[in-house]
């Protein structure tokens, strides 16, 4: 067998299904016989730290490359303006090009398009990683800077930092709580993990978000599992998602029931198990499939 | 000396339209001896574009090698673009024909900051 760490990811495509529950009660559950970090990747709104009562701190910030112009050497060409995609750069006849700092995304072509070496590399700040620790778990937070565009680009730095501070951590298990959607910063969260597990609802907006996903789970070849969260709201419904689960050979391995007890949770900042305890079973339940089922993956 | 008004329309009889990124029509105004000698309407191409349109239009009115833009909002993108291009943000209402003689006569006050949010025609 690899060494012992095992990468999951949360997501589950539609917004609101229970994503940051399920990775945090997970983490919680794994922490009390392993060690455990748990990965907040929805860095537009990050919310682990709250679910889990965590005082986080900050351990560094997220910055981007940005050109600098000298206006020495620049001879007006307008070359930077023309090779920047983005638009952030404009170059009119006979000025100095104007820069946009908000919507650069760091590519860098102007400074290689410059003929005169006129533009060197500065940065930016675009985002900040914090850290903290409650109930065993290990929680590592990503936070995009307000009114940035590069949401991808904190996870993946984030997923860097925290293998950084895994070194000495040396975690067993590693969550990954992916953003809502299956864009640029889902796709960070999920690549390189060993299991997915999608968190869904039944409902017909769920499903649908939820198979797309579960394709993006299928193009990078890892290998999910379902949560259906709050299956008894609509049982004929959830019957359709385990159909459809069936049919594709995708296990269900959880179904969590919907209960007061989830919402007093999230306003009371503490874990769900913490609130009633009846609730490790089912989470186990998902553990138990999760860890035989990742380590058949590998 | 030439300046750029945001219009509604193609001629000086339209108002000045109150913002600058999505206005249809930027009016290039020739002024000479405090005199209109000459007026081009072009279109603004940046209108429909989905984000950065404060600073496609700024591009488009500074080719024009105008000094100065009369408007009543803009952007913050725009703003900075016309702060490092050195061209100079007054503030004018109303039709435009009254707008430029306004200008003429040292009328007007110059727009210091940013007037109006970063605009999208869809959100991200």
């Amino acid at each position: 067998m690899k060494n012992e760490n095992i990468k999951i990811a949360v997501t589950g495509g539609k917004g609101g299904t229970g994503k940051s529950m399920v990775a945090t009660s997970l983490a919680v559950e794994f922490a009390r016989n392993k060690k455990t970090m748990l990965l907040d990747a929805d860095v537009e709104c990050p919310n682990d730290h709250l679910l889990l009562s965590v005082k986080r701190k900050k351990y560094c910030n997220v910055y981007q490359p940005i050109p600098k112009w000298d206006f020495s050497k620049c001879t007006k060409c307008g070359r930077c303006g023309r090779v920047c995609k983005q638009n952030a750069i404009v170059s009119v006849k006979g000025k100095f090009p104007a820069f946009v700092k908000d919507i650069c995304i760091g590519c860098k072509a102007c400074i290689v398009a410059c003929p005169n070496n006129a533009i060197s590399e500065t940065k930016k700040k675009i985002g900040t990683v914090y850290t903290g620790k409650n109930y065993n778990v290990n929680l590592i937070t990503g936070e995009l800077k307000l009114g940035e565009l590069a949401s991808g680009e904190i996870v993946s730095e984030t997923r860097r930092y925290s293998e950084e501070i895994d070194k000495q951590l040396k975690s067993q298990i590693t969550l990954i709580d992916s953003a809502a959607g299956i864009g640029c910063p889902v796709i960070a969260s999920l690549i390189g993990t060993d299991y997915i597990i999608a968190v869904t609802e039944p409902t017909p907006s769920a499903l649908h978000d939820l198979k797309r996903v579960l394709y993006l789970a299928n193009h990078f070849g890892i290998r999910s599992g379902i949560v259906i969260n709050k299956f008894d709201l609509e049982e004929k419904f959830c019957s359709k998602i385990e159909y459809f689960a069936k049919r594709n050979k995708i296990p269900v391995i959880g179904k969590i029931p919907y209960r007061k007890d989830f919402v007093d949770s999230t306003i009371r900042m503490k874990p769900v198990v913490e609130i009633n305890p009846k609730y490790k079973k089912v989470f186990g339940k998902i553990i138990k499939a999760v860890t035989v089922e990742g380590r058949c993956g590998k | 000396m030439k300046i750029a008004v945001s219009s509604t329309g193609k001629t000086l009889e339209n108002d000045v339209d109150a913002k600058f990124g999505r206005c249809p029509y930027f009016l290039i105004v020739e002024i000479e001896n405090r005199k209109i000698k000459n007026v081009n309407a072009i279109e603004n191409t940046a209108k429909a574009q989905m984000g950065g349109a404060g600073i496609s239009a700024a591009e488009i009115v500074a080719n024009e090698e105008v000094e100065a833009i009369i408007t009543m909002n803009l952007g913050p993108r725009a703003f900075s673009v016309f702060e490092q291009l050195e061209i100079k943000i007054y503030h004018g209402e109303g039709k435009i024909k009254d707008v430029a003689q306004e200008f003429i006569d040292g009328k007007l006050t110059d727009i210091t900051t940013s007037t109006g949010s970063r605009h999208r025609s869809s959100e991200r």
